[in-house]
């Protein structure tokens, strides 16, 4: 089975945006970052064999690319506030500020963790997530559980500044 | 669980703005290919240069074209092409690289491709040193052995004396730079690897 690649971009590509916003905490980050994982995916599109989902194997792609594309995220934390509105300002929704901190606070998490989670969010199953991300589905279980607690708690704090 | 239902009706309700033009995507180039791109335009530069050398000589006056003036040339020139072949098995290696494996196995890929880039320094700067010194040492005796004796020492001192210079001060110097660049980037890969055990 092929693909078509633009059609590939106009099912995948919010999901995938998504990702990287959450990875990065960052709208110009998660540009590049965004623009990067689908090159990838349209240089590696002639050597897809069907060998797993193409939704999973964009992912894979566009997760490689996060990892290797940010590393260093040191000073994130000091410079939240900053981040936060940079999240909000295009945004026009009622519960913008909301979804910004939402992002954000996902951004606060390890790597691992925050790939994990966004998919979390996006309602894969354990099954896909042990696929894209090559952990093991018992290992997923604990650490999902842990996340969401953990995310939870960075959500409530960020809402108390 | 209820607060975390909370977060992925956010997350669903989130609907954020892509910037980038789909349009352009196809004409881009990655990262990866970018650093491939590199090598492979640097060692098509150096097999350009060795050409030239190589040219050049032919060109010379049959007066001073002798056999100890040829070698100099031909070492400079096998030089080149070696430094080029190494950057050819560079590229060869970012492009061997396979995003759409497992996070853990990609970033093995990345970080052993890492180390040996900084093993590969190692031994790559006294080899090019010391193959362009002699090379240079005996091209400039070529040059020079019927001029006069403190002329051909004073050339020979100025030459080596940059070289020795470029070469224990600068190049240890930024060889120091590198290898903690270096590694920077294959503990933070080694740090994300073991975050998908």
């Amino acid at each position: 089975m092929t693909y078509d690649f633009d059609e590939l971009y106009k099912e995948f590509s919010p999901r995938i945006y998504k990702l990287c916003l959450s990875y990065s905490g960052d709208k110009i980050a998660a540009d590049d970052l965004h623009q990067e994982s689908w090159i990838a995916v349209w240089n590696s599109l002639p050597k897809f064999r069907n060998e797993s989902k193409i939704g999973t194997w964009i992912y894979r792609i566009a997760i490689n690319t996060c990892l290797v594309g940010i590393r260093n995220q040191k000073n994130k934390a000091d410079n939240s506030e900053a981040i936060l509105s940079k999240l909000v300002q295009e945004d026009f929704y009622d519960n913008s500020r909301e979804i910004a901190r939402l992002y954000e606070s996902i951004s606060q998490l390890k790597e691992n963790e925050r790939i994990i989670i966004s998919l979390v969010l996006e309602e894969k199953s354990y099954e896909e997530i042990a696929e894209i991300t090559g952990i093991t589905e018992n290992n997923l279980r604990v650490k999902i559980h842990r996340i969401k607690k953990e995310l939870q708690e960075i959500y409530s704090n960020h809402g108390r500044i | 669980m209820e607060e975390f239902k909370e977060l992925e009706n956010l997350w669903k309700q989130s609907d954020p703005k892509i910037s980038v033009k789909q349009t352009d995507l196809t004409k881009l180039k990655s990262n990866r290919m970018k650093l491939k791109n590199t090598n492979i335009k640097g060692a098509v530069l150096l097999i350009l240069t060795g050409i030239f050398i190589l040219g050049l000589m032919t060109t010379f006056d049959a007066k001073i074209k002798t056999p100890p003036l040829i070698i100099a040339m031909v070492i400079i020139s096998i030089t080149c092409f070696l430094q080029a072949v190494l950057m050819l098995y560079n590229a060869k290696r970012i492009g061997a690289i396979d995003e759409t494996q497992t996070p853990g196995f990609h970033l093995k890929q990345w970080q052993d491709f890492r180390i040996f880039q900084k093993k590969q320094r190692h031994w790559n700067m006294p080899v090019y040193y010391l193959f362009l010194s002699s090379a240079i040492g005996v091209y400039l005796y070529e040059l020079l052995k019927t001029a006069e004796l403190w002329k051909m020492i004073l050339a020979i001192v100025v030459t080596y004396s940059w070289m020795f210079f470029a070469y224990f001060y600068l190049g240890k110097k930024e060889l120091k730079k590198q290898d903690a660049k270096m590694d920077s980037i294959i503990s933070d890969l080694q740090s994300l690897e073991n975050q998908f055990h």
